[in-house]
């Protein structure tokens, strides 16, 4: 069994009626010159990151399926004279990197990660393996249009933050793994980052099977 | 001043190298270090955007582009996992660590153009691994990343640190990025692959890249074999999306862990070398001021920039030069160079026992990994 307890939590969601306007909101909070040019899923992970201790040693896992969709969008618009600016904003982990790059933060471990319906067990696994003690797994994507209609951009845009560290004082919650001891485990059923965006709200206790193994999460 | 950052590897248990290849646009690890040493160039003056045309850039390809499903290239690296194939890859002891920076971002170019749903299932990261899975018979405990041209360089380290920590019997890393318009497009946008062929470390007037296919494999475990995996390191700036921090930072923090007396001698160095003059110059002058006496080599001057599988496909080319007895030096460049210690010419593995492994990527980001040959 490999615990991992929760120090501080953030999570954020536009919602679909409204979300140019709140994502408008966010802009404004940042700097006018290098918020011009960041994708709603880069002040996304910036807003939930505010606040959240970030240093050099912090291990930074970085999890999102599907990555800048509308920079993608624009960009595979953009041929045949393919535009640098959407390249750039294209390339994962882009998101992550926006927020560090605004703060300036250079961090020794980072790990941007894909995946499809597994991946929140992939990175909790990561992070409850981890020997150093301040992890954090931040998670996010941005809705896309055609891509989203055609199954390759999520339809959602949101981002979570989770700060974990192996003290088990004045925790909020606890992660914990136990690898799965038959060779043909039983069938995944990994929540995905949407659902477990919705947890951190409800503050739901979770438990789920993994590719390697079983998962628990306890709120205090 | 850089403090030295957090090594990792120094797990008590140790993790070798078993199984390994790589495919480049010269062939396999045999074949292409054959033909390195040859000094054979594969880059060829390719239309940047393929059947839709665009201006002659520097290309590896194994295969002319294509409008296709499965991808061009899904064959060739079906094929070239089959010597992995027969373990039950992907149960929980038996992990796969996937890394490429593009994965099947061709089908999404080709979704791009034809909106047809048939691209789909390959143009996302988890949709390319999943029908891997299916087709190679794997289970789903695959763990992705995708952190540009240093992400094979972290699938590595994290199979290495699962083994170490006795998480898994035996862990398998896969890699495979090949080019697509997407791609090719994008980097002749930001003028670094232009109609120069790549000259890795040369101090000249006009810096380029060469962009190629590649994939690799490795089979790690910790039963010992000639090859251990030992410290590795990684550091990401942050200073800015696609340049560097000018002061060089990062590459003073990525070399520091190595400077320690007893770990300053006794390594080469296969650098990241793609062609760039900021990033080449700061990479061969950094090294030559803590590493005076170590060779300096880089392979994409032939083979182009493997980009997310970069690190594996050279690593896997290294160690192959290293039973030969004979490591390629950096074909495609000539002098003058940034640096002394970059070596044009091959030259023996023998007067060292060990490789240290570079990789950079945007983001100002760098991977570093020892490999002991004894």
């Amino acid at each position: 069994m490999a615990d991992r307890f929760l120090q501080a939590c953030r999570a954020i969601e536009l919602s679909p009626e409204n979300g140019a306007a709140e994502l408008a909101e966010l802009r404004k909070k940042l700097p006018s010159r290098q918020a011009r040019r960041m994708s709603p899923l880069g002040i996304l992970l910036t807003e939930v990151l505010s606040g959240f201790p970030l240093n050099r040693d912090t291990v930074l896992f970085y999890v999102t399926t599907f990555t800048e969709s509308l920079a993608l969008e624009a960009y595979l618009g953009s041929f045949p004279h393919p535009s640098p600016t959407h390249f750039q904003t294209s390339i994962h982990p882009g998101g992550i990197e926006q927020a560090l790059i605004l703060k300036q933060q250079p961090i020794t471990a980072l790990y941007p990660m894909a995946g499809g319906k597994a991946i929140l067990s992939q990175a909790f696994h990561l992070a409850c393996q981890e020997g150093r003690p301040e992890v954090l797994v931040v998670a996010g994507e941005e809705a896309g249009t055609w891509l989203a209609d055609m199954g390759a951009a999520s339809r959602q845009s949101f981002a979570w933050a989770l700060h974990f560290n192996r003290q088990p004082e004045n925790t909020l919650a606890t992660l914990s793994f136990r690898p799965a001891a038959e060779a043909n485990p039983p069938a995944d059923r990994s929540p995905s980052l949407h659902d477990f965006a919705r947890q951190l709200e409800s503050r739901t206790d979770l438990a789920w099977n993994g590719p390697s193994g079983h998962f628990s999460w306890q709120w205090k | 001043m850089v403090s030295p950052s957090i090594i990792t590897g120094t797990d008590p248990a140790e993790c070798f190298i078993h199984d390994r290849d790589c495919l480049s646009g010269l062939g396999h690890a045999s074949e292409t270090v054959n033909r390195l040493l040859a000094g054979e160039i594969a880059l060829k003056a390719t239309p940047a955007l393929g059947p839709d045309g665009g201006d002659p850039v520097p290309l590896a390809l194994r295969e002319p582009f294509q409008h296709a499903v499965p991808p061009r290239w899904w064959d060739d690296l079906i094929l070239f996992l089959q010597p992995v194939a027969g373990e039950p890859w992907g149960r929980p002891d038996h992990p796969v660590f996937v890394a490429s920076s593009n994965y099947g971002i061709d089908a999404l170019y080709s979704l791009g153009k034809a909106r047809g749903p048939e691209f789909t299932p390959f143009s996302t990261p988890h949709g390319c691994v999943e029908e891997l899975s299916r087709q190679l018979g794997w289970g789903p405990n695959h763990t992705l990343f995708s952190h540009a041209c240093v992400s094979a360089q972290l699938a590595l380290d994290r199979a290495a640190s699962f083994i170490r920590g006795g998480h898994a019997s035996r862990a398998l890393v896969i890699s495979f990025d090949y080019v697509g318009p997407f791609v090719s497009g994008g980097f002749h946008s930001l003028k670094i692959l232009n109609e120069y062929f790549p000259a890795p470390y040369r101090d000249a007037e006009t810096g380029s890249i060469g962009l190629g296919d590649g994939a690799a494999y490795f089979v790690l475990e910790s039963r010992e074999s000639r090859f251990r995996i030992g410290a590795g390191n990684t550091y990401n700036e942050m200073f800015h999306f696609t340049a560097n921090d000018p002061s060089g930072s990062g590459f003073e923090a990525i070399l520091a862990p190595y400077t320690k007396p007893d770990r300053k001698n006794g390594f080469w160095i296969k650098g990241h070398g793609t062609g760039t003059l900021e990033a080449g110059n700061l990479e061969a002058t950094t090294i030559h001021r803590n590493f005076p006496d170590a060779p300096l080599v880089s392979w994409k001057g032939s083979l182009g920039h493997t980009l997310g599988s970069c690190a594996t496909v050279e690593l896997a080319l290294a160690l192959e030069a290293v039973e030969r007895g004979n490591v390629p030096g950096t074909p495609g460049s000539k002098g003058p160079f940034f640096a002394p210690n970059v070596r044009p010419d091959p030259f023996s593995p023998g007067d060292f026992d060990s490789i240290l492994l570079l990789s950079n990527a945007f983001g100002g980001a760098h991977a570093s990994m020892l490999v002991h040959y004894g």
